[in-house]
């Protein structure tokens, strides 16, 4: 399985010389399964950057949630514009409103200039199931997590490797991680012993206090909650906005840090960057 | 190895905690998982130290009652009942752990998530004076 970070920001864009080096789309990932299935992890702005190398087989668009930052870049998403490309979408239920209608609530007059049915792409929309369920050669485990909103955490089991998406989550909104039991931590069940853990990391410890209940992890709880499931290797994803990169590498540092003071090898944890690609388990060829 | 239980569950264990109004907590197959200290305080005894128990157990444990003390049978009761997919309301009376017997309402609630009904939450209210 081979993961490609096309967007890496929370929130809101943020181009300019103070994120070149981090990236400034909203979040999205290109994940490239062992039989060549492509699944695009959430679609912001980065979505822009998926790079499907001329590919025509069918791809698969899986949203942890609808909030601006992680559909932005539908309506820029090449395939959409491609007769013929077979393109699915799959997202949170939420009540009786099917999918379609309320993405198209962003993909219609006044917000876009297209509207969903204009689109030439044989597009489908589908509630994605809660539990686990197949998709190409990958087993898929979709589980609600807290954060604003219904909203999805996935974990992606696929030749022998095992990635966890956690973009927007906030486990420590219930009380102090390291007083839950493992059977009261949000996510728990998706990112334990997994191989790669992508995971929210908005906020530093000192900035946390004022966002709580806003859906997002600070540093240190993305530290106790990778150490709690056992990842092998973690990524910091989701940027403030307000974070430059000499910000951001602070918050680097001070993750580092806090993984080698619970004996871990402070290289297994890393900021998102876009454009950067990690490899889970064998190699994609 | 250890499931987490639905995020539902998880996010009403969170509310419970801030609560000031006694609730009680059970999975889909009735398991108590949590009460907060105000349930304890009826209960006479803090989830801590009581910790998760099946539903044949903690209904046996905190015998519940008519309010005139007749017998009043498990599936009448109002968690019970939600666990049934239906909110329910009724008077009873129950003994605490510490023996004391006290008079309260049950409001009870099914959980219901995306993946359907997760577990029941019941409100206790105190009548005894």
């Amino acid at each position: 399985m081979r993961v490609r970070i096309c967007g890496t920001r929370g929130s809101v864009p943020t181009p300019g010389l103070a994120s070149t080096r981090y990236g400034g789309n909203t979040s999205c990932a290109h994940v490239t399964l062992s039989d060549g299935t492509h699944v695009i992890l959430d679609a912001g702005t980065g979505i822009r950057n998926v790079d499907l190398d001329g590919a025509d087989a069918p791809v698969h668009v899986l949203l942890t949630h609808l909030h601006l930052d992680h559909i932005q870049g539908l309506l820029f998403f090449a395939p959409l514009f491609e007769p013929g490309a077979e393109v699915t979408i799959w997202g949170p239920a939420a009540g009786a409103i099917p999918l379609r209608n309320r993405i198209g609530r962003y993909m219609s007059a006044p917000l876009t200039p297209v509207e969903i049915r204009e689109l030439p792409s044989r597009l489908e929309f589908r509630n994605c199931p809660i539990g686990e369920w197949r998709l190409g050669s990958a087993r898929i485990h979709a589980e609600a997590v807290i954060h604003r909103g219904p909203t999805l955490g996935f974990r992606i089991e696929d030749a022998d490797a095992t990635l966890c998406y956690l973009p927007d989550h906030e486990p420590a909104l219930i009380g102090p991680l390291e007083e839950m039991g493992d059977e009261w931590l949000s996510g728990y069940t998706l990112a334990r012993d997994s191989d790669l853990l992508i995971h929210d990391a908005q906020y530093t410890d000192e900035e946390y206090p004022a966002h709580s209940g806003w859906g997002h992890s600070a540093t240190a709880h993305v530290v106790e909650f990778a150490a709690r499931c056992r990842v092998a290797r973690t990524v910091f994803f989701h940027h403030d906005p307000s974070h430059t990169d000499e910000q951001l590498d602070q918050v680097l540092n001070d993750g580092r840090e806090r993984w080698a003071d619970r004996g871990r090898d402070p290289a297994t944890l890393e900021l998102a960057r876009e454009e950067t690609v990690l490899d889970v388990g064998v190699p994609v060829a | 190895m250890t499931d987490q239980h639905p995020v539902e569950l998880i996010l009403a264990r969170g509310l419970a905690t801030n609560l000031t109004t006694a609730v009680f907590l059970v999975d889909a197959n009735g398991t108590l998982l949590f009460f907060n200290e105000p349930a304890g305080a009826l209960l006479g005894v803090q989830f801590e130290e009581a910790g998760p128990m099946a539903a044949d157990e903690w209904s046996a444990r905190f015998t519940p009652t008519t309010p005139n003390g007749e017998p009043l049978p498990v599936a009448e009761l109002p968690l019970a009942l939600a666990m049934g997919g239906r909110a329910a309301h009724a008077p009873m009376r129950i003994q605490s752990a510490t023996g004391e017997v006290r008079d309260i309402e049950v409001t009870a609630f099914p959980l219901a998530g995306r993946s359907g009904q997760t577990g029941a939450l019941a409100i206790f209210w105190d009548r005894s004076g």
